[in-house]
This record gives C-alpha cells, sequence and structure tokens, in this order.
C-alpha cells in the first residue's frame, strides 16, 4: 500500500472538481478576511454613528449601516471570526472525542466496544439542542461554554465512522505483525491506525464544520448564542430578520455571507469526499 | 421482534430517568433564584415564596416530590406565571407544534421522496442536477434565513400570505410548515436518491425487468421498499429535528406552541418550565426513534439478524 500515492490521486481528483475547488478557495478567502479582519475592516465593529442610524449601502459603507449606525461590512467581518472560531473549534473538540472513542472501541472490541457504543447509540436519541440551551441558560452565555458544548454534541458520528474503519484494519496483517512484534497500543493507534483512517476523518471533519455553524447560529438566532456587542453571522441575521421591512440589507448580506459559507464548505466536504473514496462519487 | 422491543424500552425507561434527574440537579445548580430578577422583595415575601413552591424542602425531598409528580404527567407550577401550571402549558402548546411538525414532515416526505426517487431514475439529466441543486440550497438556508425571506417575499411584497400567527388568518399555516418542511425535504430527497441508486443496481432489479414487469411497478413495488430504508431510519432524527426547529418557526410566526413557550421560558428563566419541557421533548424524542429504529426492522429482513 503506497500512501503517498493515494493521497496524491486524491488531490488529483479534488484540482479537477470544479465546485470542490471553488468551495474551498472561498473557504480560504473567508479565514483570510476573518483573521485580518482589525487591518481589513474599514469600521470598528463598535462605532457607532448614531446621526447616521440605519443607512442603506453608500461609497463610505459599502453594505450600509445598522440602527445604530455601525458600518455592517466591518461588523461582518468580525462576525467571520466568531462563526468561523466556532466552526474549527468545535468540530476540534468533536474530533478528539469522537477520534479517542471510536478507536478505543473498535480496535479493543468485544464488551468494551459494545458498552462504548451502546453510550454512543443512547446518547443518539436525546434531544442535544434542548440540553445545549440548557446549559447556556444555566451557566450564562460564555463563547467558551458553546465551544465545548456543540462539540460534545457533534462528536457521535464521528466516533461511529472511526469505530467502523478501525474495525476494517484491526484484521489486516500489518496491524497483526506489530502487534506479534509487541507495539503498544498507544504506538498502535498513532503510528498505524491513526494515519490509514485520516481520510474518512477529514472528510467528515470538513462536513461537520458547516453543522456546526448552524447550530451556533440557530443559538445565537434566538439570542442564546453570541452576546453583544461581539457578534457572529447569526447574531447578524437576528437584528436583520428585526428591521427587515424598512432596512433589506441587514437581512439580505449576513444571511447571503453565512449561505455562501456553508455552500462552499459543504461543495469542499462532498469533494474531498469523492476524492478520497472514487467508488461512492457515483453515487 | 418482541425481545428487541422490550430490551429498546427496558434501555429506554432508565435513560429517562437519568435525564430526568440530571436536569432537575442542573438546575438548581443555576446561579440565582426564580425570583432575582423579580423586584426587590422583603426577606418574609422571599421566605413565602420559597415555601409555597416547595424551594424550602431538602434537595432530595424536592427530587423525590417532582419525579413521583412526573410520573402522573405533574411537572408542577410555573415559577413566571403564577397560577398556571407547566402541564397546563404543555397541554395548550402540543397539539399546535404537534400540527405544525405534522405538516412540515408531510412536506418534506412528498416533495423528498419524489424528487429524490426521480432524480435516482433520470440519473445525469436535468431532472436529476435540478433538484439536488435545490436540495443543496434546503440544507444550506437555514430555517431562521428561510422563514424570513418567505416572509419578506410572500407576506410582506407580495401580500399573499399572512406574516405571523396560527389559525387566525386563512392560509396562515402555509408559510410556517413551509419553512420547517424544507430542510428536511432536501435531506430526504438526498437520502432516498442514494437508496435508490443502490438497489437499481442490483440483480433482483435486472430479474424484474428481464421478466418484463413495467418500469412504474418496478420502481414502486421493487425499489422502493428497499431503497427507501434511509428514509426510514432517517424519521426518527427528523422528528426530533422538526421539534428543534419548531423553535425557530414558532418565534419568527408568533406560533403560540410548545416550542416558543420552551424559549420563552429560556430566556425567562422560568426554571420549572425549562425542567419540565426538556423531561417531556427528550421522553416524546426517545419514542419517536424507538418507533422509527422498529419499523426500520420490520422493513428489512438483513437488520434483524444482526440481533
Amino acid at each position: 500500500m503506497n500512501n503517498s500515492s493515494l493521497w496524491q490521486d486524491a488531490i488529483r481528483r479534488l484540482i479537477q472538481n470544479r465546485a470542490a475547488m471553488i468551495g474551498g478557495i472561498t473557504v480560504v478567502i473567508l479565514i483570510v478576511l476573518a483573521v485580518f479582519a482589525p487591518w481589513i475592516a474599514p469600521y470598528s465593529y463598535s462605532y457607532q454613528n448614531l446621526d447616521l442610524g440605519a443607512s442603506p449601502p453608500s461609497a463610505e459603507h459599502l453594505l450600509g449601516t445598522d440602527v445604530l449606525g455601525r458600518d455592517l461590512l466591518s461588523r461582518l467581518l468580525y462576525g467571520a471570526r466568531i462563526s468561523l472560531l466556532v466552526g474549527f473549534v468545535a468540530t476540534g473538540v468533536a474530533l478528539v472525542i469522537g477520534v479517542s472513542w471510536g478507536i478505543v472501541a473498535g480496535y479493543f472490541g468485544g464488551r468494551v466496544d459494545s458498552v462504548m457504543m451502546r453510550i454512543v447509540d443512547v446518547l443518539y436519541g436525546l434531544p442535544f439542542i434542548i440540553f445545549i440551551i440548557l446549559l447556556m441558560v444555566i451557566f450564562g452565555r460564555n463563547i467558551w461554554l458553546l465551544f465545548a458544548a456543540i462539540g460534545a454534541v457533534e462528536w457521535l458520528t464521528m466516533a461511529r465512522i472511526v469505530r467502523a474503519q478501525v474495525i476494517g484494519l484491526k484484521n489486516q496483517e500489518f496491524v497483526q505483525a506489530a502487534q506479534v512484534m509487541g507495539v503498544g497500543n498507544l504506538s498502535m493507534f498513532r503510528r498505524h491506525i491513526l494515519p490509514n483512517i485520516l481520510g474518512p476523518i477529514a472528510v467528515y471533519a470538513t462536513l461537520t464544520i458547516p453543522q456546526v455553524m448552524l447550530l451556533e447560529a440557530f443559538l445565537s438566532f434566538l439570542g442564546l448564542g453570541i452576546q453583544p456587542p461581539m457578534s457572529s453571522w447569526g447574531t447578524l441575521i437576528r437584528y436583520g430578520v428585526e428591521s427587515m421591512e424598512e432596512h433589506y440589507w441587514l437581512l439580505i448580506y449576513p444571511g447571503l455571507t453565512f449561505t455562501i459559507t456553508l455552500f462552499a464548505l459543504n461543495f469542499f466536504g462532498d469533494g474531498l469526499r469523492d476524492a478520497l473514496d472514487p467508488k461512492t462519487s457515483d453515487n | 421482534m418482541l425481545n428487541v422491543l422490550i430490551r429498546r424500552i427496558l434501555i429506554a425507561i432508565p435513560v429517562l430517568i437519568v435525564v430526568a434527574s440530571l436536569t432537575f440537579f442542573f438546575i438548581r445548580l443555576a446561579p440565582g433564584g426564580p425570583f432575582d430578577a423579580d423586584k426587590v422583595v422583603s426577606p418574609q415575601v422571599m421566605k413565602n415564596l420559597n415555601a409555597a413552591y416547595n424551594l424550602d424542602a431538602p434537595l432530595h425531598e424536592q427530587y423525590f416530590d417532582y419525579m413521583s409528580g412526573v410520573i402522573v404527567g405533574d411537572f408542577g407550577p410555573s415559577f413566571r406565571y403564577p397560577g398556571r401550571s407547566v402541564s397546563e402549558m404543555i397541554y395548550t402548546g402540543l397539539p399546535i407544534t404537534f400540527e405544525l411538525a405534522f405538516y412540515a414532515l408531510m412536506i418534506a416526505v412528498a416533495l423528498g421522496i419524489f424528487s429524490g426517487v426521480l432524480a435516482a431514475l433520470k440519473r445525469n439529466t436535468f431532472l436529476d442536477y435540478f433538484p439536488m441543486a435545490i436540495a443543496m440550497l434546503g440544507i444550506c438556508v437555514p430555517t431562521f434565513l428561510m422563514g424570513p425571506i418567505l416572509v419578506l417575499v410572500f407576506g410582506i411584497n407580495l401580500e399573499v400570505l399572512p406574516v405571523s400567527g396560527w389559525d387566525t388568518l386563512a392560509g396562515d399555516k402555509l408559510l410556517p410548515s413551509i419553512t420547517l418542511g424544507f430542510a428536511y425535504a432536501a435531506y430526504i430527497a438526498r437520502l432516498s436518491r442514494g437508496g435508490m441508486l443502490e438497489v437499481l443496481g442490483q440483480d433482483f432489479i435486472r430479474t424484474a425487468r428481464a421478466k418484463g414487469l413495467s418500469e412504474f411497478s418496478i420502481v414502486t413495488r421493487h425499489a422502493m421498499q428497499g431503497g427507501l430504508l434511509p428514509v426510514v431510519s432517517f424519521m426518527g432524527p427528523a422528528i426530533a429535528g422538526l421539534l428543534g426547529g419548531s423553535f425557530v418557526v414558532e418565534t419568527i410566526f408568533q406560533i403560540p406552541g410548545l416550542g416558543r413557550f420552551y424559549v420563552e421560558a429560556a430566556f425567562n428563566r422560568d426554571y420549572t418550565m425549562i425542567l419540565g419541557t426538556t423531561i417531556f421533548f427528550s421522553a416524546m424524542i426517545i419514542f419517536f426513534n424507538l418507533l422509527s429504529d422498529l419499523a426500520v426492522l420490520l422493513l428489512n429482513p438483513r437488520a434483524r439478524e444482526n440481533l
């Protein structure tokens, strides 16, 4: 098995997939804009020009201003930092929990496996959205808590995917050879198992990011997520809805930005899956 | 079959008890009492309030009181609305939320299966690409954006449909149901397309074709039974998701359902209401998941073998 050629093939297929490439490039541009927001944004996200009030897009304010006279473009750029940060950090949390859970369950099998996967099954059936709301109500609307809560919800599918992969790997000769040579569990996971399941993990992680961002925006929309003066895209959409009849731009631009981002992430994720696993790309 | 049913119910009951207990103690962890936000009251009044709501009893006593109430469907009084009980609010809000979820589900299933099956049959043609592009839109445009946009277009600009309310104006149920159902129509379309493609390539379909069956009866009698299995197993999670979606849709359209009560309770820190609805929602979702798992077992003999 030649590992590098698998990845080289995948990258070649990914580059040929136009939708995926456009998605990927969009994501990269968004990340760059978010990281450099303080230098790019024409105004500060909290700078108010109350005399101006809500004004439609103009030369000074390319996307207009909100009811407090704050520049919408600047607020969108700063919002990108929060929304993308939630997306990546919460996915990271989900990744760490899900991958470790799946590897342990799949590798040890037997009783360990059945207990661990039963727990996953049970958790699957619970209304997590309600628990996240509950947590936000009880412990206050704290952004780090939000990361942890969303991450703690999204790891379940990851655990299932990883477990299935590990079970497939466990019986292969190179793993058995390593076992015979007395390789310890930890270095077995790190050197033999993990590198071989990176593909599915990468695919699923990319597809988890938009789900996480959706969840955060959902909470912020209900007013239970990110609190002012900070604002995520979900918060901006919430304000936009409140005044959409008079100030359409306050809903349209944040909504468009959010939707384009989700599109880009989903297309890139789908493309990555097809590239890494050409068999499923026909379906 | 019966064994599976019993085993699943035996797991569901302790899960529910754990969920209810965790929620109960979590709520008690919350900083501040339920009456802190009210105007300043004298210590005597505070004491009377606490006594009236049984908050001065030892925690374990409160817990057992509460749990024995829950078993008979009594979730205690609301902290925010004096004189109203949580059960009463659940019973007034639930039928509305159920009705909304039902319409949304009907839209999702009808639209989703139709376009998914069509896309699979007309693979790689316009009839495949177009519905699938719309489905991608449904997945990427969240409910809380879809709803306001529909309101803006049909309610405010075209003025053909009411912008809010439930059962008060003609057609006011249409926009909320579409808003809630659209995303699930998209998921169901993708699932049924994938499922159908897998089944359509199998030998028994070729046999049916060789027998000279009409394409219509091949699709409806042979392919759909297996091809739509992923949709059936998606039903449980979908119903859970519809309930979550009802929070947003009921808030946008100002529908007096359980979802909006829950969001309001979360804002008002109406602890008993949050507690009651959480337990109630969990019970419902566990129940519907059980139902959809059983449906899959009934329809798919292969899944039965693995038990």
